[in-house]
Order: C-alpha cells, then structure tokens, then sequence
C-alpha cells in the first residue's frame, strides 16, 4: 500500500503515534512526529512511496519534536531527534520537512557503510546509469530532476549508492531538493511537475521538493549498471561543451566527492577504479536545460553496449 | 532478566548482550531495532559488533541488524586507522625533538593492538610528554603544521594553569586532533599522582618510540578520568573499556598485586575502588576474590558508600534512548567530584567548560 | 640493529660516516594498484590514504616491494633500467628526493643496517 492511498487524516495520526515506516530502498525509515501539517507534506512528497508496519524493523527512526527550547518567547522550534540524540541545533518548526530531508541524508551518510555512497545524482537511461557528481556550481539536483521529467529514470538527486561488489548503482528515490532559481526553472521546464512547498530562509535559501516520478519509485529496487560519468559545469548563458576527462583525475575526483570513500577503505578503491574502467568520463559545461539533456542523451547513447 | 522476555529493556539486553553475545540469536527484529537504538546511543554499536564476531555469532544473525553491526564496526575501525597514522605522525615530530611521549586512553588501545580498540568513536588522539618539554612539544607540532585552537588569552591562562593539558590542536584537512597532556589528574585535585612512576613503569613500542602506560597505570589513569575527570553522562563506553583492559591483563602474572600495590602507591585507590565495585555490579567482570577484598581499604566511608554504590552502578547502566526529552542523571555526581576532589568552587569550572564547548567546536562525535 | 630514520634525523647525522641507508616497504603496509591509460592510482590500505602516482614512483614501489633492502643508488639503477630512460632524464638525486617524498608519506621505510 502507498502513502497516497492513506487519508491525511490517517497519516497524521500514525506520525503522531506509533509512526510511518517508509521504504525507502534499500532502507526503511520510520518518522514520528506530533506536527500535522509535517505528516500532510510527507504525504504530498512520498504520494507514491510503500510504507511498511511502523511496528517492524526500520533501520532509521527519526523523531521531529516541536521544542519550546531555551527561549520561550521566541518562535516554536523543531528538533531532530535519532536515536535519543539531537545532532544539529533546532530549526524554526516551519522547516521541519527540509530538516526531515537534510538529516535523513546525513544519518544516511553515516550509516550506509555496507555500500559506497558517492555524492552525485544518478539517473538511468537504456537500462545504464549516468552519474552525476556533485560540486558547488554543478547544479546536479536540477539537473536530475529535469533528466527525470524527460522520461529517464531518477535513481537518486544526491546519492550514488554504489554495490562493492559489482560497482552497480542502487537507487536511493527521494524527494529532489530544489533551491532558489532552480525551482522556478523547474517549474518552466516541466510544468506538469509535482513540486512541494516552498521553505523561504532556510540556511540554503528557499528551497522546494520535486515529487519523483511514480515510475522511478516503483522501480527503487532495481540496480542498474553504470554506462557514463558526467562533471557537471553549469554557466550561465553560456553554449553547451563537452569535453573528455582522462581516467586517473576522474577516479579522484569520484572518490574525493564521496561520502564514505575512506571509511569503506579498499572495497571503494576497488569500485571507483571499476567505474572509471567501464565508463567514460566527461565534463559538461552547459546553459540552459534542455541542451544539457539533450548532450546527456548523446552521451548515453554513444555508452550504451 | 533474560533478553527472549519481551519487557526487558533494552539497556539490559545490552549488557547480556555485550557479556554474552550468543543470546543475539534470540532477538526478533523489534527488539533488535531497540538493541541496536540503544547499542548507537551508548557509542557501543561497533563493540556490540566485534563481540558477536569473536564469539562467532555475527554471521548468524538477520541481514538488516547484521549490516548495521558491519557498518558500524568499518567506521569505527577507519577511526582506529586515522588513529595510528595521527600518532606516526606526531611521533616523528616528538621523536626529531627527542622529546618522550606515552599515548594514553584510546590512542594506547590501538597501539596496544587490544581487539576492543578498533570499536571506539575517537575524536581525538592523546599523548603525554614529560612536564617540562610540554612547552617544546606544543612549539614543535605547531611549526609542523597542526594548528592550536583558538581561545583568548584570559581562556588560554586558565586552561594553561587549571588542566593537564594544552588546547587541542588539530591538523589541517585531518579528522582526529591532539591533546598532549603533561601529567594524568588535573594539577589541583587531591588525587596527586606522582608523574614520574608512570614514566618509570611505561613501556616502549616499536611504533617510533611512542609509550605506553603499564597495565596497572592504564586501567589506573581509566579509572581516575572515568570517575574524576569526566560527568559520567553516558559513560558506558569508558566502562567497557575498563572491562576490556582487566579481560586483557587480568591473566598475567601478578598483575591485580600490582593493581592494588599501585593504586595505593599513587594515591589512586579511591578511583580503582569505584572501578571494581562498578565492574562487578554492572558487568560482572571477573575480578579475584582477593583483590575485591583489597580495594575496601580505598573505600569511602560507610554512609558515602552506601548512596555511591548504587548511584554509580545506576549512572553508569546503558542510556535507553527511547524517553524524551532525556533526563540528565549525573549533576549530583558531578558536583560532588568538583567540590570534593577537584578543590575547584563551582564559579571556577572554566577548564571543563571550555574543553566542553571546544569539543564542540571541533564537531561531536555523534554515534549515527 | 635496524632503525627507522627520518630525513631530518639523517641530515644530522656525521658527514665523516654517511650511512648507507637501505629502502624496504614499511611492515604492515599494504599498497593497492589500479593502472589506467593516463596514470597509475595507489590505495595505501594502511593509512587507508589515495594517491596519483607517475611512472617513476610506481616503478619504485614496485622495485622496492618486489626487492626489500636495495640503497638509492641500487634502486636508481633498476629504475633507469625498467623506464629505459638515461641517467641524464633521471640523475640519482632525483631519485633520492623521489624516495623521502615517499618516506614522508609512509610509503617506504629508510633503514640503517
């Protein structure tokens, strides 16, 4: 059953109560929170999402508190709260669902150690995976969401979740995090696009959720072997360029924008050196959307076997 | 309470667990999900873990819970990794400055190579120098490239005088920093240890000639910073430790002898007696007969005693995640020490405070 | 005896009696390799660090695993003669700075026997 064919009233009272046990593969994530309208936007966003018996085992239990905090006088604060620890100072308790967001990935990120997590939004086209590794200025999340509102399918916005023993990319499905000018990019580049609401001030600016296309969550168990490694350079108003990366700078990269490159140790040498073996690497400097897309079809197409 | 009865909480099943990890077998997935909670919460997840593998249980167990422990132990053994290469690298330093150094609590559990060490969550490494090279030791790791932490001079004074430590210092672009100590209780306490013993007893390593404590000054130095140095919040972890260390050096000759003859010698019998009374109520370390009967001499008086033994036993049980908010149980204990053992009045608490707030700064080691 | 030396302990040591240092693969030190068309990229699983090597430093790792014991002057021949370069492309002091650079890194060990 889908969180979407729960009522939201139902919703409400199970986050309320024993919690939502999301499966999000490959995990599941339980959320307990006494927030109404929190429950009604993780219903919006994770529509088409499998839950679970919040009674079984999930492997990630959060809990978002609203707090009075120190400062009574001051407005309602959130807290996130995971395994009887708050990591982070609170958030003002309007922005509870980014925080959800935020600290399921950093939980994530310290968790996954079974997997190599790199940092980099991955989408798959003709049954082979294109990743697409994060820096500032890349402009991965949009970039994925368009790739995924352009028939491929989204495996992650932020998480190559890499198998060490075959170098295959598992999905990690969420909501793709959209910030500032993006959202209205989004918004003109595909406008039948399920965005979320709209979080002004937060730390990283206004910031919205892209729904992931039904497809791409009812495929989230599906690995897929990687075909093409893509730097991507986003400029303004500039042409759209591709040009070759060697192999040895793109291994390092890879590996220095991973999560847990060194905690996992030689199984993620292993991995990235097979990525960089079987994949091209490019950088792509682009422009606008739509040529982007269109680059990153060519390259998919030429990796394909 | 057997872990199989569905009340038993989990900070009970944790304990049975840790001391007996075939009872695992027995948990449904529920409950490991509470174990597991609880295990992440008391920084004893990646010990949780190597104890099932030892004891040749860890591959028996359901995937999920079975991938949880897996990943835990990785990080922490990273960690155990950061460790040794942190140590190499101050040690060549120390060493080109022909000043002496004794790697002390985690750090000495890696060099000594005891299984349990790869399982801590480090954040930093720590290292003792003689007194009066303390001053070169800073000097030469700071023209090397780490990098002091930044307090003002009113701050820096204070750490100076009131600690046994210098403001950590960390290496740019590393993760675990460094805290160089000159001695093991802080300058002020009544606990007045004599430094040089534990330079005489310490034994070398083939690791660039870094030290390490005798057997009996290293569960000693545990001991006193467990119970004297720190606020017992949460402090299962560090009990673990002096668990792991009496298993290690228990079975060597002469070792409690020396224990008990050591914690008199250096005035330490107050925090081994603490130690041992907590051991054998809360983990049923096997400590002989004999050397039980030994540390009453070290006892507090009987009405002290009679409010400390179940408090410490109490404070030092696993934290159970599950209530919020989270009661703080250890502020009793905490004033006691300060007042009693550190001669510090409460308005002068800056050296723990400002290492707190430090440590902060430096990033939690948060147990995800 | 054998004694780990560092580049600075070696600089002080008498110029009446230079030692003959010797090179050898730190114990415990376990160095991966993944060669690609461009370069060759290391793991050294001990200090679990990653590193780009060139030519050069690769062929001296692998001198120095596959023969433990060798002097600079020793390891400089067999580079030479493996990358089938002259000693003009590479003189013995570029070897030998090529070697504390990896000693620094706790890649390789210099040993007074």
């Amino acid at each position: 059953m889908t969180v979407g064919e729960l009522s939201s009233e139902s919703v409400r009272t199970r986050l309320a109560r024993e919690g939502l046990a999301l499966r999000i593969p490959p995990i599941t994530v339980r959320l307990r929170s006494p927030l109404g309208f929190l429950a009604d936007q993780v219903r919006t966003l994770y529509h088409d999402y499998e839950f679970a018996d919040s009674a079984a085992y999930a492997d990630i239990d959060i809990r978002m508190l609203a707090g009075a905090g120190a400062r009574r006088w001051t407005r309602r604060q959130v807290q996130f709260v995971v395994d009887g620890v708050t990591p982070f100072e609170p958030f003002p308790v309007e922005h509870a669902l980014p925080m959800f967001e935020w600290g399921l990935n950093w939980v994530v990120s310290h968790r996954l150690h079974g997997h190599l997590l790199l940092h980099c939004a991955v989408a798959a086209r003709n049954g082979r995976a294109l990743l697409l590794p994060a820096w500032p200025g890349s402009g991965k999340s949009t970039l994925s969401a368009a790739l995924a509102c352009s028939g491929w399918r989204l495996l992650s916005d932020e998480y190559g979740v890499v198998a060490l023993d075959d170098a295959r990319l598992l999905p990690f499905v969420r909501p793709v995090a959209l910030k500032n000018e993006s959202i209205e990019v989004m918004r003109a580049f595909a406008p039948d696009a399920f965005i979320g609401p709209l979080f002004p001030k937060t730390r990283k600016g206004t910031v919205a959720h892209l729904r992931p296309p039904q497809d791409s969550v009812r495929r989230a168990g599906e690995a897929a072997v990687a075909g093409a490694i893509v730097f991507p350079d986003f400029q303004h108003g500039e042409p759209t360029s591709v040009k070759r990366v060697p192999a040895s700078p793109a291994f390092l990269k890879l590996a220095g924008n991973a999560f847990n490159y060194e905690v996992v140790g030689e199984p993620a040498f292993r991995a990235v050196a097979a990525l960089v073996r079987n994949c091209g690497a490019w950088v792509l400097r682009y422009g606008d959307l739509a040529s982007a897309r269109a680059a990153l079809d060519d390259i998919m197409h030429q990796s394909s076997p | 309470m057997s872990a199989a009865h569905r009340s038993a909480t989990a900070p009970s099943v944790l304990i049975e667990s840790v001391l007996d990890p075939h009872i695992l077998r027995s948990l449904d997935l529920p409950a490991w999900e509470r174990l597991l909670s609880c295990a992440r919460r008391n920084a004893v997840l990646a010990y949780l873990a190597y104890r099932a593998e030892a004891t040749g249980v860890l591959d028996e167990l359901p995937p999920a819970p079975r991938t949880a422990l897996r990943a835990a132990r990785t990080a922490a053994a990273r960690l155990a990794q950061l460790a040794m290469w942190e140590i190499d690298r101050v040690a060549r330093v120390l060493l080109r400055a022909d000043i002496a150094s004794i790697a002390l609590k985690g750090a000495a559990y890696v060099l000594r190579g005891m299984p349990h060490a790869a399982t801590r969550l480090l954040s930093d490494v720590d290292v003792m120098v003689p007194r009066p090279r303390i001053d070169d030791a800073e000097r030469e790791l700071l023209a090397a490239g780490w990098q002091g932490t930044k307090l003002d001079p009113y701050d820096q004074q204070y750490y100076r005088r009131w600690s046994h430590e210098i403001p950590p210092l960390q290496y740019p672009g590393r993760v675990l920093g460094v805290d160089v100590h000159h001695t093991i209780c802080p300058p002020v306490s009544r606990l007045r240890p004599d430094p040089a013993a534990f330079w005489a007893a310490a034994e070398t390593t083939t690791h660039r000639q870094v030290r390490l404590l005798s057997p009996a000054d290293s569960v000693l130095h545990a001991a006193t910073h467990l119970f004297f140095d720190s606020d017992l919040d949460g402090r299962f972890r560090d009990l673990i430790d002096l668990h792991e260390m009496l298993l290690a050096f228990g079975s060597r000759e002469g070792f409690w002898q020396r224990l008990v003859e050591r914690a008199r010698q250096q005035h330490l019998g107050r925090p081994l007696y603490y130690a041992v009374v907590t051991l054998a109520d809360v983990l049923k370390t096997p400590i002989p007969k004999e050397t039980r009967v030994s540390v009453e001499e070290f006892a507090p008086a009987a009405p002290v005693r009679a409010w400390m033994r179940p408090t410490l036993s109490r404070l030092l049980t696993p934290v159970d995640p599950e209530p919020w908010p989270p009661r703080n149980r250890a502020r009793v204990w905490l004033m006691f020490v300060r007042s009693h053992w550190l001669r510090m009045p409460p308005h002068l608490l800056l050296p723990h405070l400002a290492r707190k707030s430090l440590r902060r700064v430096h990033g939690e080691r948060a147990d995800a | 005896m054998l004694l780990y030396l560092s580049h600075d302990l070696l600089q002080t040591a008498t110029m009446a009696s230079q030692p003959d240092i010797r090179w050898r693969i730190p114990s415990g030190q376990r160095l991966l390799f993944e060669d690609f068309d461009d370069g060759i990229v290391m793991f050294d699983a001990l200090v679990g660090a990653t590193h780009l090597l060139n030519a050069t430093a690769a062929e001296a790792l692998a001198i120095i695993q596959s023969e433990p014991g060798l002097d600079t002057g020793a390891v400089h021949a067999r580079l030479v003669e493996r990358l089938a370069i002259g000693t003009d492309a590479l003189p013995v002091a570029a070897v030998d700075e090529l070697l504390w650079r990896l000693e620094d890194l706790n890649l390789v060990g210099g040993f007074i026997e």
